[in-house]
């Protein structure tokens, strides 16, 4: 039971941890890096250290969790593209959008072409 | 262990519908007190025969997840919570597991107001986010005034420390701190604010059918757990005369819950900002001036 649990808890985090890197979300993102902490958290009670395992839980999602949540605030008002959450193009002519022809308006949208 | 889900079941059925019929009485319906207090199972049925809503680009994996951990994280906080002197689990740690399960309302509603991928939603979840910066310090130092008298972070410890005195006597500014930052957690009456109507239904807004209930069921169920958990740690657990443990706390629990449902439906929703201040500068000095007294206590005894 334990052995079946270290493998889980640790193929868990790890993989959970390379997400942290191949997702495109910024809250999936926030998410997936909480969920290798978790699974962390549970190794360190496989290793019999109850009160740490416990409070990595709380502190994890209670303080770092948080933290990036406030932050992501911050990161949508200064940056340009926070983490592929609003895919945008920098150019406002009509050249990027090959895809859609021009309208009087002008070119106003997305690219179509930048992000599927 | 099947006990706790059935138990947990029937009060917070039973307290929703004690809300309803508060609601319906403030509110001049002259209907049987049947109709509102059954209300809870009605409103079941019907969301869950209920379409399950889908917004445009929803995160529909973090929106899920949120919905289901809200119940999930109450469940889970009270694995520690003593029905009489029996609990599914009497951790050695248990004070910090409750703690820690149950801030993962704070993951689940952050999640739930993101997911639908909606505005209103969205502010919801953000609200919940700044009632838990002002909620959980006080709460946090209540929790540790507890378990420093009984020297122990063991429920069942605690609630044996209280065998010749209840906690309540002599630190009564962490047990008024505790119920007050249990019904923040639980987002309910005066702090509703996340699902405020000023919001339209804020975090829990674009939600509908099984989501729903699944998502208004856990908030009560938060609100039931960490209000029955009032019970162990400062006013004596299962302990009283003549009757058997279990029903003593079950008793004890209706107090608290029905004291709770009364008072907040006596205030007015309160603003976030404000309600953070009060915290910083008010309840986080008090319960470290509750904690410090005690810590004297136990020292000097």
């Amino acid at each position: 039971m334990t052995a079946v649990l270290f493998w889980v808890f640790g193929i868990g985090a790890v993989v959970t941890g390379l997400l942290v890197f191949r997702l495109d979300s910024m809250a999936q993102v926030t998410f997936a890096l909480l969920a290798s902490f978790l699974f962390v958290a549970g190794e360190v009670v496989l290793l019999g250290l109850g009160y740490l395992g416990v409070v990595i839980v709380l502190m994890m999602v209670m303080v770092m969790e948080m933290e990036m949540v406030i932050m992501a605030v911050f990161m949508i008002m200064y940056m340009m593209n926070p983490a592929g959450l609003m895919p945008m193009s920098m150019f406002w002519s009509c050249s990027c959008c090959s895809a859609r022809p021009c309208s009087p308006s002008g070119c106003s949208g997305r690219c179509p072409s930048s992000r599927s | 262990m099947l006990v706790l889900p059935a138990v947990l079941a029937v009060v917070t059925v039973a307290t929703a519908g004690f809300d309803g019929a508060l609601a319906a009485r403030a509110a001049g319906r002259p209907e049987p007190v049947t109709v509102p207090a059954t209300a809870p199972l009605r409103e079941a049925a019907r969301l869950l025969v209920g379409q399950r809503r889908s917004t445009p680009a929803a995160d529909a994996v973090l929106w899920r997840a949120g919905v289901v951990t809200l119940p999930v994280a109450a469940l889970l906080a009270a694995l520690v919570l003593p029905l009489g002197t029996a609990s599914v689990a009497d951790l050695a740690v248990g004070v910090v597991w409750f703690n820690a399960m149950e801030i993962l309302a704070w993951a689940a509603v952050w999640l739930a107001g993101w997911g639908p991928n909606a505005a209103f939603s969205l502010v919801g979840g953000y609200r919940f986010v700044a009632q838990g910066l002002a909620y959980e310090l006080p709460h946090m130092f209540a929790l540790i005034t507890a378990a420093t008298a009984a020297g122990s972070l063991r429920i069942g410890g605690i609630v044996e420390a209280q065998a010749d005195l209840w906690f309540v006597v002599w630190m009564p500014v962490a047990f008024v701190v505790y119920l007050l930052s249990a019904v923040a957690m639980a987002f309910w009456g005066p702090f509703a604010a996340p699902v405020g109507r000023d919001l339209a239904g804020g975090a829990a807004g674009e939600l509908s059918g099984v989501d729903r209930l699944l998502f208004l069921a856990g908030r009560w169920l938060l609100l039931v757990v960490a209000a029955a958990m009032a019970v162990p740690l400062f006013l004596g657990g299962g302990g009283g005369p003549l009757l058997p443990a279990w029903l003593w706390t079950l008793l004890k629990t209706a107090a608290v819950l029905g004291a709770v449902v009364w008072l907040g439906r006596r205030f007015p929703t309160v603003r976030m900002d404000r309600f953070v201040e009060v915290a910083w500068v008010v309840l986080i000095p008090l319960t470290i001036v509750q904690a410090l007294v005690v810590s004297l206590v136990v020292l000097g005894g």
